[in-house]
């Protein structure tokens, strides 16, 4: 699910940056550090939106280095259990699908695919398929499915996903 | 408290059309467990879905599909999850993939789990995070098995390194043909990979992936494995994701650990092809692969570490090169070495400055024309310039793009793209001798080339004047200089055509497999026939009937069951004789006959009992290696063993003697003075490195002296060998005689010209042992692109500080090393040591020369920007 939140980061600048350009640096900074990453709390950080409060730097004591504190607000996006996602798949092996969600990478374990999918491996790429191959599920396919279960490290997370369910698998 | 065992009961006639979930599948709350229809009065209405009231596990199924229930019929039966009735058979990252749950300890480590599982099997090469349970990965296997079957295939397991190809990271001539270059992180820095694939690899992985599922088994990282494979299969066709590197290792010097995993049902299909045995703890089903060796000093780059092979590294290589570069350029101008340096010093910089401007413009040729006094000719060259200028986007959108400043890396960036374009470089190179045999006063001509030249995608001709006459009158009166700087590829001849046996080794294991598995089916029987003891089978019926007798192959004190040879013999299936037994019927049927002595040396008494026995091969113990190799019964002609062959081998031996003596003397100098040269570097004046360029030299003129071939292996002196074991007499003796010499040769030395010494470093490094000479390659321009750039940094600037760089330069290539063992220090060192003293010469003979040219040519390039 994506969210609109209000974050707070430090940016730790090095005295050479001092200058006129001070801050257009340190919106940048933020942007590069910030974007793309992963806590386990809000999930993934997709955009800054806006930067609502560049706060006073401070001036390590002995090291030159200043730090902002700066507010921003910015989409992110916090995979949950039951949640019914599109993905992308990117792996197909004997075991189950490997997919991706944007950022977020989910495994369909094979028991989770629908019975009357099996896996053909002599395929090129390997694929799952019903036995009139009328649905195909190879790589770079897009599939819908439903989230299990996920696990949330501090910075990661990684989901168990399932297309055991009403209208999951191939999205067309 | 939820009963343990729940019954979804029809609640009216219904029939069932299809059940969404299978037994064990886990379910939640309001999951479609089936598609139903009620019947009515045998009327079928609308499709309805019987969903799941609350969650759990199904544990029977009781309705077949289609089948009609009655009311109050058991169609499932579900148990709830809270009886454990999830056994998680598939985990991944410590999570169930069929429930959702989360086994891993509230804050734990990966792999502290809250429970014991079942899962424990790593099924897939490339995840080591995804365990299924020892059934599940039974049921998989099963099923990989009888597909295999289906298809008629088998399992091959594939080793990379030295055994499809050979990888290096030593520096080498970037233009080598067939060489793919790639980057990988190494720690916090990239370094630099060079992938020879061994001849007919490409079509060995075709032919065999008809007959086996293709592996890949590495020991080496991750990344590595996944770009080799890329490269050996761009489509995925052959090795897909099975590819097992050494972070999907579990065991860090032995590759069987991980059988058990990959094929849980066992190892019956699989089959193995490595260069080593004992990676695989001497595997009955592994077929030993001869190592495949292109560039010298690298054996395997990725051999697990406490098992790295050493016997071979030092073993000098002779690549012959195949002589694609028929167009010789500027062989009539000949180049005098002061003026050659300072030239190609010149196009150095220049290449360096286009290469930084052009970032990544790799195809620059350089032809220095001269007759610059002419503003006429000022004003063409500014006008080739910007044709050059027009040119070059063309080839900057080829992906290059690679900013990099670094000139090595540039220079290896260039490379890469050039291996495809070797035909443009040869009509690049006949337009270049026309520019050179007119280029006197007529570059408008040139321009006029260089224009179509500039057409050509990928090929741009720059032509720069440059006047040598103004300061360098004296050494060259009136002549002028052409160096063209070429994109050539090297292309080495590589004989090696092992894959093409083991091509045919492979289609016979196949063949024989399927063979037995026929007629064990025929029998009824199901059990599958067992690669482990087919391999040995099929290798066993190579020598059959061979009756051989060994000849001073054995060492005395060895019992001949354990020697090498007498284990590889049998192993072909030869039966092996104390001593020869004559045939007793005339006819010579006799069975038991001795067929073959494999004899190390003539002149051996079975040797001359054998001389007399009719129809009995005497064959060296090549015969044997052979065989072995190729499991084939090899032409024993190939192999003779006579008294001729034998003293020249001793002659050999002498011959070895005697320039190892001398080898050992030289570098007993060289140590010394390499001792000596470190004192003095610290000294910046001029006099110190002038001094230190002289120990150079006199240590280049040593290594000269005991045979060029020998210079690049001065590691070789590390090795323990009987020769070197020579009494401090002999040594000091030694030691004198060098001494003496080096007197004598203090100055001669200094006349190897540029282009030898370019030769003989690449030769170092590279192993080439074509000594041919040295003229007519030295003039055709045609050596690596590398080793001018990388001599760039030594001309480029001023004579004063040219030395000191050097010094720096010599440092920082001691640190790029990442062993930093002795044996490597002093490769290192005999390979640039001549080099640097070199070049120190010709900076200080023409160093006045040399700023001109290069503020020049550093104008121009300012000009032109």
């Amino acid at each position: 699910m994506f969210y609109h939140v209000s974050l707070e980061h430090e940016i730790l600048l090095h005295p050479r940056y001092f200058g006129p350009n001070l801050l257009n640096i340190v919106k940048q900074k933020l942007f590069t550090e910030v974007e793309g990453t992963c806590t386990g709390k809000y999930g993934f950080v997709i955009a800054v939106t806006s930067i609502d409060n560049i706060g006073a730097g401070l001036i390590q004591p002995s090291r030159g280095f200043v730090v902002y504190p700066i507010k921003y607000k910015a989409i992110v996006f916090r995979p949950f259990k039951g949640e019914v996602l599109d993905a992308v798949v990117i792996q197909v092996n004997k075991v189950g699908l490997f997919t991706e969600i944007g950022p977020l990478n989910c495994f369909i374990s094979r028991h989770s695919i629908p019975a009357d999918m099996e896996f053909d491996p002599s395929s090129n790429p390997p694929c799952y398929k019903t036995k009139d191959e009328d649905i195909v599920i190879q790589e770079e396919d897009e599939i819908r499915l439903k989230i299990v279960g996920t696990r949330v490290d501090a910075k990661d997370i990684f989901a168990i996903g399932t297309l055991m369910d009403d209208y999951l698998g191939l999205s067309s | 408290m939820a009963a343990a065992n729940d019954q979804i009961r029809a609640l009216s006639e219904v029939k069932i059309i299809k059940w969404k979930v299978r037994k064990e599948s886990h379910v939640f709350k309001g999951t479609v467990l089936a598609l139903y229809s009620d019947v009515e009065e045998d009327k079928i209405t609308e499709t309805k879905k019987l969903k799941a009231t609350r969650a759990g596990v199904v544990a029977d199924i009781s309705v077949k599909e289609g089948n009609v229930a009655k009311k109050g019929d058991v169609l499932l039966i579900m148990c709830s999850p809270d009886d454990k009735t999830c056994s998680h058979p598939t985990i991944m990252k410590d999570m169930c993939a069929e429930c959702g749950m989360d086994l891993r300890e509230n804050l734990g480590l990966p792999g502290d789990r809250k429970t014991s599982i079942t899962a424990s099997v790593a099924m897939v090469h490339s995840i080591p995070e995804l365990i299924v349970s020892q059934e599940q990965a039974m049921e998989i296997g099963k099923e990989d098995e009888s597909r295999l079957l289906r298809q008629r295939k088998l399992v091959l397991l594939v080793d990379l390194d030295q055994t499809l190809i050979h990888t290096t990271n030593d520096n080498i001539p970037p233009n080598l043909k067939d060489v793919k270059h790639f980057q990988l992180w190494h720690g916090k820095n990239q370094m630099w990979y060079h992938t020879r694939f061994r001849p007919f690899t490409l079509r060995f992985i075709e032919a065999v992936a008809k007959m086996y599922e293709l592996h890949i088994c590495t020991f080496g990282v991750r990344m590595y494995a996944h770009i080799i494979a890329r490269l050996l299969d761009p489509d995925e066709k052959y090795f897909s994701h099975r590819i097992l590197s050494r972070d999907e290792c579990f065991d860090a010097i032995s590759k069987t650990a991980n059988l058990k995993a990959l094929f849980p049902c066992g190892d019956k299909t699989v089959c193995i092809i490595d260069d080593r045995e004992d990676v695989w703890n001497f595997a009955p089903n592994l077929v030993h692969v001869k190592p495949y060796r292109f560039f010298q000093g690298t054996a395997d780059i990725n051999a697990p570490p406490s098992l790295t092979k050493k016997e071979h590294d030092n073993e000098p290589l002779t690549h012959k090169e195949v002589d694609s570069n028929k167009v010789k350029i500027s062989q009539e101008n000949s180049v005098e070495s002061g003026v050659a340096a300072e030239t190609s010093s010149t196009d150095e910089k220049i290449v360096e400055g286009a290469s930084t401007r052009l970032s990544g413009d790799f195809r620059t040729h350089i032809v220095i024309n001269d007759s610059p006094e002419d503003i006429q000719e000022q004003l063409s060259r500014k006008d080739s310039r910007s044709v050059s200028d027009s040119a070059e986007p063309s080839s900057i959108c080829n992906e290059a793009g690679c900013d990099d400043q670094n000139e090595d890396l540039v220079d290896l960036d260039k490379t890469g793209k050039n291996c495809a374009v070797v035909k443009t470089d040869e009509i690049n190179l006949t337009n270049v001798d026309q520019v050179s045999s007119e280029h006197s006063k007529d570059s408008m001509k040139a321009v006029d080339l260089q224009q179509s030249d500039g057409k050509r995608k990928n090929s741009e001709l720059c032509i720069i004047d440059k006047d040598l006459l103004k300061d360098s009158g004296e050494e060259v009166a009136g002549m002028k200089e052409n160096i063209v700087e070429t994109q050539k590829e090297i292309d080495w001849d590589d004989t090696d055509d092992y894959l093409l046996h083991l091509e045919e080794i492979l289609t016979r294991i196949h063949t024989a497999f399927y063979d037995m598995y026929e007629q064990s089916q025929k029998n009824g029987s199901t059990e599958l026939p067992d690669l482990k003891s087919i391999v040995p089978y099929v290798r066993k019926k190579v020598l059959k009937g061979a009756h051989i007798v060994f000849s001073g192959m054995v060492p005395l004190n060895m019992p001949i069951e354990k020697s090498r040879a007498y284990i590889v013999a049998s192993a072909l299936g030869a039966t092996i004789q104390t001593d020869i037994v004559v045939s007793k019927t005339k006819s010579g049927k006799d069975p038991s006959a001795t067929t073959h002595l494999v004899a190390a040396k003539a002149g051996t008494g079975k040797y001359k009992s054998a001389l007399k026995v009719k129809g009995l091969h005497i064959v060296s113990g090549e015969w044997l290696w052979a065989c072995s190799e190729r499991w084939e019964w090899v032409e024993e002609g190939l192999f003779p063993l006579n008294s001729q062959s034998v003293s020249a081998k001793t002659e050999g031996i002498a011959d070895e003697r005697d320039s190892l003596a001398k080898k050992r003397g030289s570098k007993r100098k060289q140590d010394k003075i390499e001792q000596a040269v470190p004192d003095d570097k610290c000294l910046e004046d001029e006099d110190a490195n002038e001094e230190v360029a002289a120990k150079k030299q006199r240590v280049k003129a040593l290594s000269m002296e005991s045979g060029s071939g020998l210079v690049g292996n001065a590691s070789t002196e590390s090795e323990i060998n009987p020769i070197y074991s020579f009494s401090d007499e002999d040594l000091v003796s030694m030691d004198k005689e060098v001494d003496l010499f080096l007197e004598g040769e203090d100055d001669d030395s200094s006349d190897e010209t540029d282009d030898e010494r370019d030769k003989r470093i690449r030769k170092n490094v590279l192993g080439s042992g074509d000594d041919s000479d040295s003229d007519s390659d030295t003039l055709s321009g045609d050596f690596p692109r590398g080793w001018k750039l990388r001599r760039k940094s030594f001309n480029s600037s001023e004579a004063k500080d040219s030395l000191k760089m050097k010094e720096d330069r010599s440092d920082a290539e001691e640190d790029e090393d990442t062993e930093n063992e002795l044996e490597q220090y002093q490769k290192n060192i005999s390979a640039f040591s001549p080099d640097e003293s070199c070049s120190s010469n010709s900076a200080d003979s023409i160093g006045s020369v040399d700023d001109e040219i290069a503020e020049a040519v550093e104008k121009e390039f300012l000009a032109s920007l």
